[in-house]
């Protein structure tokens, strides 16, 4: 028998954290006929909000037009008695207040979506061929490495065989370079050490092999493009910079001539035929080139996430980073920023983060022991309709219960989409980890929503949060062409993934699923190798401390313009 | 005198197809050959097994990459006899798809591929043409589940992606079902679905016949022409003569310009060829003659003019590659075809200039770093091409046929399985002689 928790005392555990950090102590004595509960100092209780007052008001002053004017009660944020509730990053000793957590106020959750943006890969198998059967040139590790020094070059700026070309400082674009990622051990010894992405230095040996075994005799070139370049244009700029780059580094390792017809079959395959799109388009309504977050399915991000892949006894860890990215990169990025406009529901999303207890939450030591008992160990399970009711059930009651000791602590929840995430991340976590499957992962998410509706909880949260998961119910496995199809490849592109709330059990199922099974990656071997690049901005492999980074001003990010502007 | 009122249609070996015809009996909105090739075009869909089977044994599906797979799902891996039970898949997806038993609906298995024709009622009621992709993928999904026995847990979210790609996460398929028609979302503008064939594909459905493919390349040009509302008022007979000089050799004069110039193999004499005869016909006239002698021309009949001019482009962009028994200098030949008859006329060139920069686009990204490939891969509505609607990309198409393998993306590579198609596609044989009859019974 497992040593992990009982139910009582995860149960227990959870209530704790409830009281802690929603402030709920003093709502024990329940005799009492006055409280001062309530008073709670409106925006002044919040340091963030004080500080952005003040410097508000010196704003005003200098600019001479008002703006921020949060200590106003006909314009201030409308909190009357409520208790603006710290967040709590799951995993991490650390609290910050919901404005700190805000993508234009937190540096480390910009560079993450930068980092992932600036991505571009491309597989160089067939521009290879080209090169030896169409231009006669021979391909060795030498001209490799004499390629990777052009292209580096091209990608910071600089001109390559075109004459009067005008080039960029070298400080603007100092976070561009490209790597290589290679799978054959003895090609991949005789590269320049500092052009390459060493898959065994960057994952525990029994990843390394399959990761090796899986990137086989391919060749892949994992480019980044400067900060700076994605923060003048979207997400459609990485390739074209990368390609261009590849381009120019290709006729001029090689010594092609600028206007040769088989320069347009080289760029074929390397712009286009090879050209690894991290995100797709999205539809017109919410349109956005290649390598936006709302083109990237939730698969990448298990495999953008670099915290190790969990043995059977160290699952929650990466399962929980992986749930903080998709929260940062989807919620607060996406749907907070790019759909929002940047205003309002962060906090209404930023749940992924919260330590919501050992139940339903992002860490339930209670939860993994509990299937590890009942199944046989992670990934076990056969999936089935019954197995998802028995988990999902376990789960959602475990959190219900826990909520209902405290009816007052649905004021301080920022509508039902923290309790209705908790339960929906909770379960789909679960099945995923106790089956292994990713399908049954997603459906328990929806599922647990019938117990919330069983309940009688009303409605699920923020911005008809729930109607997704009516509409997902029929929808998961459906084959109908605009409906379900493999989990790890949706994304919030697609339409009824395309309001907030709903995805991050999706992330989390995915990961989980796989994490069960104890594979080496999510969706894409060749993003999980890309993305364990120690030159990123990001620590990948740190996900929550680097966002605590963040809140605490402590993080420093790439692409600033201090290079050509004045010094303030 | 021509007055572009009516016109013969000659074949490949300069005998006579149909002779008088109207102009309007080639209108696509009338001309029965026309319509059916496009209709045959419009609800073709391909399931390619091949790719099926081995993308679910692997794992390997939704991924963006052309050729491999940068996604490889663990533990979803299908190992399904797919191309072997591919009759009666086939036969269930018919089953499936049949408005009412024994429609028009057709699925046939071709080599390793799953060929769906779908039913006329569902191709008049729809209003775009994404079913192709849809219904098929569909059909062949449930096909598969009924046939193999499979429960939801039993990898059928892998057969959809396997089938659809990363659809609906983004805005197109990218799985192993296809059609000849690209995903609409993925068009350059509206109206441009016949444009979306490469030169490839028309060259293979065309079994490499150089006169079909610039009728197939011409016809599906100015279809799209029609469709977008380019081919209406003044430019209706525009895009009717250019179909029928540049496209179906009316009055056989592509033919002749290729025979008559052929021996000397330069541009100029095409242009002096196409000057003459346009001269003599009463299409153009000499507007000024300078003191030098140079003469400075003006059309009588502008569309025909440039029906003229466009057939002496397409003996051009025919001659360039003839000789050469390469493809890759054509988009040059076009160009300088057109830059030397405006200097040589002071007419403007084909479709009043925009062949011209089409061309010039061409020429640029078949050899360029920023994009393009080999004018195999070309499509007409993809940007080099797209300035100019109708009067490019079939040059190309023709010249294509007569390459003889120097093109890394030739013909046989990137679109082999056309070929295979041409047996459930019967309009495709001899389609310049189809056309012509069909005219024939209109006027």
């Amino acid at each position: 028998m497992s040593k992990e928790p009982s139910r009582a005392s995860a149960l227990k555990k959870t209530i704790e954290n409830f009281q802690k950090m929603y402030n709920l102590e003093k709502t024990s004595d329940l005799a009492a006929k006055t409280t001062t509960f309530y008073e709670f100092g409106g925006w002044r209780q919040s340091k963030r909000k004080t500080e952005f007052v003040e410097y508000a008001h010196q704003l005003a002053e200098e600019r001479g037009i008002p703006g921020y004017q949060g200590d106003r009660e006909d314009l201030g944020v409308p909190l009357g008695q409520r208790y603006l509730a710290p967040l709590k990053l799951s995993g991490v000793d650390a609290y910050g207040e919901i404005d700190d957590f805000h993508a234009i106020n937190n540096a480390a959750i910009q560079q993450s979506i930068d980092d992932i943006k600036r991505t571009s890969i491309i597989g160089l198998d067939m521009a290879h061929r080209v090169l030896e059967q169409r231009v006669g040139a021979v391909v060795t590790p030498e001209t490799i490495n004499h390629y990777l020094e052009c292209k580096n070059h091209a990608i910071a700026g600089g001109a390559l065989a075109q004459e009067h070309m005008a080039e960029i400082h070298p400080g603007m674009t100092k976070d561009a370079y490209t790597k290589l990622i290679i799978g054959n051990k003895e090609l991949a010894d005789q590269i320049d050490q500092r052009f390459l992405i060493n898959i065994e230095d960057g994952f525990p040996e029994w990843q390394a092999e399959k990761l090796t075994d899986a990137i086989g005799d391919h060749t892949y070139q994992v480019s980044r493009i400067p900060t700076i370049a994605v923060r003048i244009a979207d997400g459609g700029i990485v390739n074209r910079w990368d390609n261009t780059s590849t381009s120019l580094g290709l006729v001029t390792a090689y010594n092609l001539g600028g206007g040769y017809s088989a320069v347009s079959d080289l760029v074929l395959v390397a712009k286009h035929l090879q050209t690894i799109q991290i995100g797709t388009v999205t539809w017109p309504r919410r349109a956005r080139s290649p390598n936006e977050p709302g083109g990237v399915p939730v698969g990448y991000i298990g495999d953008i996430c670099q915290t190790p892949m969990p043995t059977q006894d160290d699952v929650l860890n990466y399962v929980g980073d992986v749930g903080a990215l998709g929260a940062m990169f989807y919620e607060l990025l996406w749907f907070g920023s790019y759909m929002a406009g940047g205003i309002g529901p962060v906090t209404a999303v930023a749940n992924a983060f919260i330590d919501l207890g050992d139940t339903g939450g992002l860490g339930s030591p209670f939860l993994t022991g509990w299937l590890k008992n009942k199944y046989g160990g992670l990934g076990c399970a056969k999936p089935s309709f019954d197995v998802i009711r028995e988990i999902s059930q376990n789960v959602s009651f475990m959190f219900m219960e826990a909520l209902d000791r405290f009816p007052i602590l649905l004021e301080h929840m920022w509508g039902g989409a923290v309790r209705q995430a908790g339960v929906a991340i909770g379960s789909a976590m679960a099945v995923g980890l106790a089956t292994g499957n990713s399908l049954a992962a997603v459906i328990a998410s929806t599922y647990s929503f019938c117990h919330l509706m069983k309940e009688s909880w009303g409605r699920g949260g923020f911005g008809a949060a729930d109607a997704m998961e009516y509409i997902m119910m029929g929808n998961s496995a459906s084959l109908r062409p605009e409906e379900g199809m493999l989990p790890e490849l949706r994304g919030v592109n697609m339409s009824m993934l395309s309001l907030p709330g709903h995805i991050d059990s999706s992330v989390i199922g995915c990961a989980a699923a796989h994490a069960a099974r104890g594979d080496a990656w999510v969706l894409s071997p060749v993003i999980k190798v890309a993305f364990s690049d120690p030159n990123l901005a990001f620590d990948f492999g740190n996900i929550r401390h680097e966002v605590t980074k963040g809140v605490l001003k402590e993080f420093m990010p790439e692409g600033d313009r201090d290079l050509i502007k004045p010094a303030r | 005198m021509n007055n572009g009122k009516t016109l013969s249609i000659y074949d490949d070996r300069g005998e006579i197809l149909a002779k008088d015809i109207s102009l309007d009996a080639i209108n696509p909105y009338k001309n029965r050959a026309i319509q059916e090739i496009l209709f045959r075009i419009k609800r073709m869909g391909i399931v390619n097994l091949n790719k099926l089977e081995n993308s679910l044994k692997t794992g390997e599906v939704g991924g963006t990459i052309g050729v491999g797979s940068e996604c490889k799902i663990l533990g979803r891996e299908l190992d399904l006899p797919i191309i072997e039970r591919a009759e009666e898949i086939a036969k269930e997806m018919k089953k499936i798809i049949e408005v009412t038993p024994g429609d028009d609906t057709q699925v046939d298995v071709v080599d390793k591929l799953i060929v769906v024709q779908l039913p006329s009622s569902c191709v008049n009621l729809a209003t775009d043409y994404s079913q192709v992709y849809l219904l098929s993928a569909t059909a062949m999904a449930y096909a598969m589940i009924k046939i193999f026995k499979l429960g939801i847990f039993d990898g059928t979210d892998m057969i959809k992606s396997a089938l659809l790609g990363r659809y609906p996460q983004t805005t197109s398929p990218t799985g192993a079902v296809s059609a000849l028609l690209s995903f609409p979302t993925t068009l350059e503008g509206t109206g441009n679905a016949y444009r979306s064939l490469s030169v490839n594909d028309v060259v293979a459905l065309t079994n490499n016949r150089t006169f079909d493919a610039a009728a197939l390349g011409s016809v599906l040009e100015h279809a799209a022409a029609f469709e977008c509302g380019d081919a209406l008022g003044p430019y209706k007979r525009f895009h009717l003569l250019g179909l029928a000089y540049q496209g179906l050799n009316a009055n056989n004069m592509t033919y002749e310009l290729i025979r008559d110039t052929g021996k000397s193999g330069k541009l100029v004499d095409i242009i002096d060829e196409v000057i003459k005869r346009a001269f003599e016909d009463g299409v153009i006239n000499v507007k000024k003659t300078l003191p030098s002698g140079f003469k400075i021309f003006s059309a009588n009949d502008v569309p025909l003019w440039n029906a003229y001019a466009a057939s002496g482009q397409m003996a051009a962009a025919i001659q360039n590659a003839g000789v050469s028994r390469a493809v890759q200098g054509v988009p040059s030949a076009m160009l300088f075809y057109n830059d030397l008859l405006i200097l040589r006329t002071g007419l403007p060139s084909v479709d009043f200039g925009r062949a011209h920069g089409a061309s010039n686009n061409t020429e640029w990204l078949t050899h360029s770093i920023y994009g393009g490939g080999g004018p195999g891969v070309f499509k007409g509505e993809y940007l080099a091409l797209k300035g100019s609607k109708g009067f490019v990309f079939p040059c190309i198409c023709a010249s294509m046929c007569l390459d003889a393998g120097t093109q890394t993306f030739s013909p046989k590579m990137t679109s082999e399985f056309l070929f295979k198609l041409r047996d459930k596609m019967p309009e495709l044989e001899r389609p310049v002689e189809k056309i012509a009859k069909a005219a024939d019974k209109l006027t």
